[in-house]
């Protein structure tokens, strides 16, 4: 109890930050939705003076304006952001709550005491996902009054949920990939360069990826384990990719506990 | 001398496994463009009639997929924001690193003037970052001879490629002059971390929506954006100057700061 309660303490501080950066990017993203409303305005005025067979032409039938532009199609367009900067506050706890005691030195004070390291191992755990939960809850309060600020309207509350849920998903996939990566990799001089690469590069990878038309690469990618319009058309995720991003968060968390356990920790490195 | 071999030495590993995953990066990404290529002009003249944030909030506003140029300058838009990571990480950690190994008083104890270490490791940086490039350089060239490129293509790929190395040498430049300016040097990586991904969101957002248009001057990526690079072709000198001004201020605070610091140990 008294690790998490330290872990805690010593997390609030980040915690908050990274809340105030999310409070920023929604904002700046959140505000662009009027500019987009009266664009798709503009747009149905276009197309209701088209002749339905100048439509057809230039194949533009199967556009229904009034579905495909609404609010949670805007939403789910700029969340791959939100996900980012989630992703790299998860990657970034993950790969610290650990190493940090290797970098500080205060590996052997730690271990020495009277606690199990299993104990120990889901304390640091335990206090990473409060600070997410937190982090998620206050996300989900912001982009609920961005929305009703911005006069978003009425929207499915369900879609909504769902899709804003992928956030905290994605945050619990790279939180445990951080925790693998810092019990691999033997000592981390700087997790910050190791997160944002391993973040961006999937990152990227996804997004290039679908835009090439690559599927496989939705397994790959974190990023992409949720199609937002599949979710907006069907209100459901797509199980077998969200499958294969449950067996990855399992598989780094059970492997980083048995890595966590069994090292052999050298009292001065 | 040794300092630098030393330096060179301790960062060419990741030098190398930077190198070569930017280059199995380019060759995945080049490997799709046939298929664009292939996608009628009917397609793009009716995304141009498209209102502006629509488009943007898609994804589908900027470059043409549809040609070398344009499909290779969204491939390479985010080649820069990777290597900028790159840089910014390796300028403040060749300061860095000797407090976080607890190697600070072994190699400031010995008779060589702080400002000499410094420039050694300076230098390395320089290399590295130089080496990247010109790996860069001759990936996209040969990725990109198989589709038969225009002079104006190979011009064009030349701006983006001194537009990479100008965004390495600033996060460089900046990454040096936080790890300096701060006590405790570690922090300088998370505050390079932060202002890499900061860019990127300004870059972004300000394709938005022309109210937001005014983000664009600070984020240096939007500086060497690859439509206006490609609409002008040249480098637009406002952001030349700008990146210039910055490698000074960055390179002038880190021999000033770094010279007085007071190195943890």
């Amino acid at each position: 109890m008294n690790v998490f309660r330290f872990e805690l303490r010593s997390l609030s501080r980040s915690t908050f930050l990274w809340i105030l950066v999310l409070l920023l990017l929604t904002s700046i993203y959140m505000s662009v939705y009027p500019a987009f409303a009266s664009d798709v305005d503009t747009l149905k005025n276009l197309y209701s003076h088209l002749p339905a067979a100048a439509r057809a032409a230039m194949g533009l039938s199967h556009i229904d304006t009034n579905t495909q532009f609404s609010f949670l199609n805007f939403y789910g367009n700029i969340f791959p952001f939100f996900m980012l900067a989630g992703s790299i506050q998860a990657m970034l706890l993950g790969v610290g709550i650990l190493s940090r005691e290797v970098r500080s030195k205060t590996t052997d004070f730690l271990l020495s005491k009277p606690i199990r390291r299993r104990t120990i191992f889901l304390s640091k755990y335990a206090a990473a996902l409060t600070s997410l939960v937190v982090t998620g809850i206050a996300f989900v309060a912001m982009t609920f009054i961005g929305a009703k600020i911005t006069g978003a309207g009425s929207f499915s509350m369900t879609t909504y949920l769902l899709i804003t849920a992928v956030f905290s998903i994605v945050q619990l996939v790279f939180l445990s990939l951080g925790l693998l990566v810092s019990q691999l990799i033997k000592k981390i001089k700087s997790p910050a360069s190791i997160s944002l690469a391993v973040t961006l590069g999937l990152f990227i990878t996804g997004t290039l990826g679908i835009a090439l038309g690559e599927d496989k690469v939705r397994y790959l990618s974190p990023f992409k384990y949720v199609d937002f319009l599949y979710v907006i058309d069907h209100k459901a995720y797509e199980w077998q990719y969200l499958v294969a991003g449950i067996s990855l968060f399992i598989t780094c968390i059970v492997m980083s506990y048995l890595l966590y356990i069994r090292r052999d920790r050298r009292a001065v490195d | 001398m040794n300092v630098f071999l030393k330096e060179l030495k301790t960062r060419r590993k990741s030098l190398i496994i930077w190198s070569v995953v930017m280059i199995i990066y380019l060759y995945l990404s080049m490997l799709k463009f046939e298929t664009f290529s292939a996608t009628p002009a009917v397609v793009s003249e009716l995304l141009r009639n498209f209102p502006s944030t629509l488009k943007a909030v898609f994804g589908m506003g900027g470059l043409d997929l549809t040609t070398l140029s344009g499909y290779f300058g969204v491939v390479f838009a985010y080649t820069a924001l990777l290597v900028a990571v790159f840089a910014g990480m390796l300028g403040s950690r060749v300061l860095s690193d000797e407090e976080s190994d607890k190697t600070s008083e072994f190699l400031y104890a010995k008779p060589i003037p702080r400002s000499k270490i410094l420039t050694a490791k300076l230098s390395v940086v320089l290399i590295d970052i130089v080496i990247l490039c010109a790996v860069l350089f001759a990936g996209s060239l040969a990725l990109v001879s198989k589709f038969s490129p225009t002079s104006q293509d190979i011009h064009f790929i030349i701006l983006l490629n001194t537009a990479a190395l100008i965004i390495m040498l600033v996060f460089a430049a900046l990454g040096a002059a936080a790890s300096s300016l701060l006590r405790r040097a570690v922090t300088g990586g998370k505050i390079i971390a932060m202002l890499v991904f900061a860019c990127f969101v300004l870059d972004s957002a300000s394709k938005l929506t022309p109210d937001l248009d005014w983000m664009k001057y600070f984020s240096i990526f939007s500086w060497f954006d690859a439509q206006r690079i490609l609409t002008a072709m040249n480098l637009n000198m406002y952001a030349l100057i700008a990146s210039s001004a910055l490698v000074v201020i960055g390179i002038v605070v880190t021999y000033v700061f770094y010279s007085k610091k007071d190195l943890t140990t």
